[in-house]
């Protein structure tokens, strides 16, 4: 009798079981299904170094794992939510702090941040500045943070020293120190494009590169000039002229430069500033 | 026969024998396969992710090994008592530590040659169905066998840990949460000790930093056995460094060994 009582009551709580767990298990499923993946995105809120401490001789493929969290989230959309933009500037911070050298979490980060602009800009370099000093055979992220600088930051000046940099120190790149040079100018620093391009020509082995950089310093040496030129205006009127031609009116210089750079062999001017 | 290649020998057989091995074997191997599924979701410098994955897949077989294989078949002994029918023969209880040492570190040799070339055929496949993927920068065999020998010999370091765990405390437990606990610290500890020098998240006395130097000294600093971003990068390997870790590594496993050897002369096994 009480054998049967145990069997029936084991029964029942089994088909209650049985029977509350399927239809929780629908429930659950159906909730689950209503929550895209790609619709959310979470980091935990701790630095990179704790991660590296917690992560051990993982740290490297943890730095995948929070890779693709980010990329899965990002797919091909162009706008999301203030909030998860910040979720997605930690986790590409800690993935390219737990691995440095990754080049696609720096495509990545290139991709994205720095586009999103305001503090991302900067947020950017900041990260690409971990691949720049890791990746020392690679000119891709110095071009990034160099792009970066001219592009969104308007600062021609450090954008130069980056690109004069990458230039210096890979071969691949040598082509880029000739915009470098380009930007330093424009950052009223021709001195230092002179002085970069001649180290360059020396370096260059490659005639045709060679005819190319020699040609800018010839530009670099007329813009030189110019600039010169219209500093003694400047001191002599009190403004700049409003053309080129006016420091040759003046005699303050004999002839104007010619710039091998351009067809018509003469420099561009606007706003005070010389181009080539 | 030499008594200590005698146990070494018996040692061995038995891990082979051993179901936990196939267990192992089997997770290794589906780790290798996810190889092939998950650098499909990279597009660039895939080479990388197939060697993180391919290196988790050893690091978790190789600790999988000493943890339930060495840690458990040692303590077996001493805890059951059959540690008597070997030392009560002419055999003494050091070439019975050297024994049983000998055949893990045979064990474990084995399984990482038999997993890194599971790894590279993984290597391979992943290369072949996935267009465009490359092997890594600079990539080379003596390169690959470098990185997996620092791994080994990481691994054994563990291993001499935990013989000495083993050997100190009663309960096969205790030896693997200690022996855990060596590895964890010996990963992470020269982070910690750089984060503190650098002092940007938090600021400590030096008297802690120096602490910690001092905790440096005394558990094996395994993150330096790690050179997977070497291999994966086309990073160059500095000789020097690779001598001066592997003796680095040698001399550890000779203490933790020796002192295992005394603390198991002194042990009452009664």
């Amino acid at each position: 009798m009480l054998k049967n009582k145990s069997t029936i009551i084991f029964f029942v709580l089994f088909i209650i079981g049985i029977s509350s767990y399927m239809a929780s298990a629908v429930k659950v499923q159906a909730l689950r299904d209503r929550l895209d993946p790609t619709q959310i995105v979470s980091a935990l809120n701790v630095s990179p170094e704790v991660l590296k401490i917690a992560s051990g001789e993982f740290a490297s493929l943890l730095a995948d794992y929070l890779l693709l969290k980010a990329s899965v989230y990002l797919g091909g959309r162009d706008e999301m939510p203030e909030a998860n933009q910040k979720t997605v500037s930690t986790l590409f911070s800690q993935s390219a702090n737990l691995d440095p050298y990754f080049f696609q979490t720096c495509y990545f980060v290139q991709g994205y941040l720095p586009w999103w602009k305001g503090d991302y800009v900067k947020k950017g370099i900041e990260i690409l500045e971990l691949f720049n000093a890791h990746r020392d055979w690679d000119w891709q992220p110095g071009f990034f943070i160099g792009f970066d600088y001219f592009y969104f930051l308007r600062d021609n000046l450090t954008a130069s020293r980056y690109l004069m940099e990458i230039a210096k120190r890979h071969e691949a790149a040598k082509s880029l120190g000739l915009l470098g040079a380009r930007l330093a100018q424009r950052g009223g620093e021709t001195i230092t494009s002179i002085a970069f391009l001649k180290t360059m020509y020396e370096r260059t082995e490659n005639e045709a590169q060679k005819e190319e950089i020699a040609r800018r310093i010839e530009a670099l040496n007329g813009v030189l000039i110019l600039e010169k030129g219209i500093e003694q205006y400047v001191w002599s009127f009190g403004h700049p002229p409003e053309t080129l031609e006016q420091l040759t009116a003046t005699g303050i210089l004999k002839t104007l430069p010619k710039n091998p750079t351009r067809p018509n062999e003469a420099y561009l001017y606007k706003n005070g500033k010389i181009e080539f | 026969m030499n008594p200590i290649w005698l146990i070494t020998k018996i040692t061995f057989k038995e891990g082979i024998r051993n179901r936990i091995l196939f267990g192992i074997t089997l997770l290794a191997l589906l780790l290798f396969a996810s190889n092939v599924v998950l650098t499909n979701l990279f597009s660039l410098e895939v080479g990388k992710v197939m060697v993180d994955l391919g290196f988790a897949a050893l690091s978790l077989a190789g600790l999988s090994i000493i943890f339930f294989l060495g840690i458990g078949m040692l303590s077996q002994d001493i805890h059951n008592k059959t540690v008597y029918m070997i030392v009560g023969r002419p055999v003494t209880r050091a070439q019975y530590v050297m024994g049983k040492f000998g055949g893990m570190t045979l064990l474990l040799f084995v399984v990482m040659l038999i997993l890194g070339f599971l790894a590279m055929v993984s290597f391979g496949i992943g290369s072949a169905l996935r267009p465009g993927a490359t092997m890594p920068r600079n990539f080379s065999w003596v390169s690959l066998l470098t990185t997996i020998g620092f791994h080994f010999l990481s691994l054994l370091i563990v291993l001499s840990v935990s013989f000495f765990f083993t050997v100190i405390s009663s309960s096969i437990y205790l030896a693997m949460l200690f022996t855990f606990c060596i590895y964890f610290i010996g990963h992470s500890l020269e982070t910690i000790v750089k984060v503190l020098i650098k002092g940007e998240f938090m600021e400590v006395s030096p008297w802690y930093v120096g602490l910690m130097k001092g905790m440096s000294w005394l558990f094996p600093n395994l993150s330096a056995f790690d050179l997977k971003a070497n291999l994966a990068y086309g990073l160059p390997y500095d000789g020097a460094y690779l001598i001066w870790t592997g003796l680095y590594g040698c001399a550890y496993i000779v203490i933790m060994f020796l002192l295992t050897l005394v603390i198991f002369k002194q042990k009452d096994l009664c």
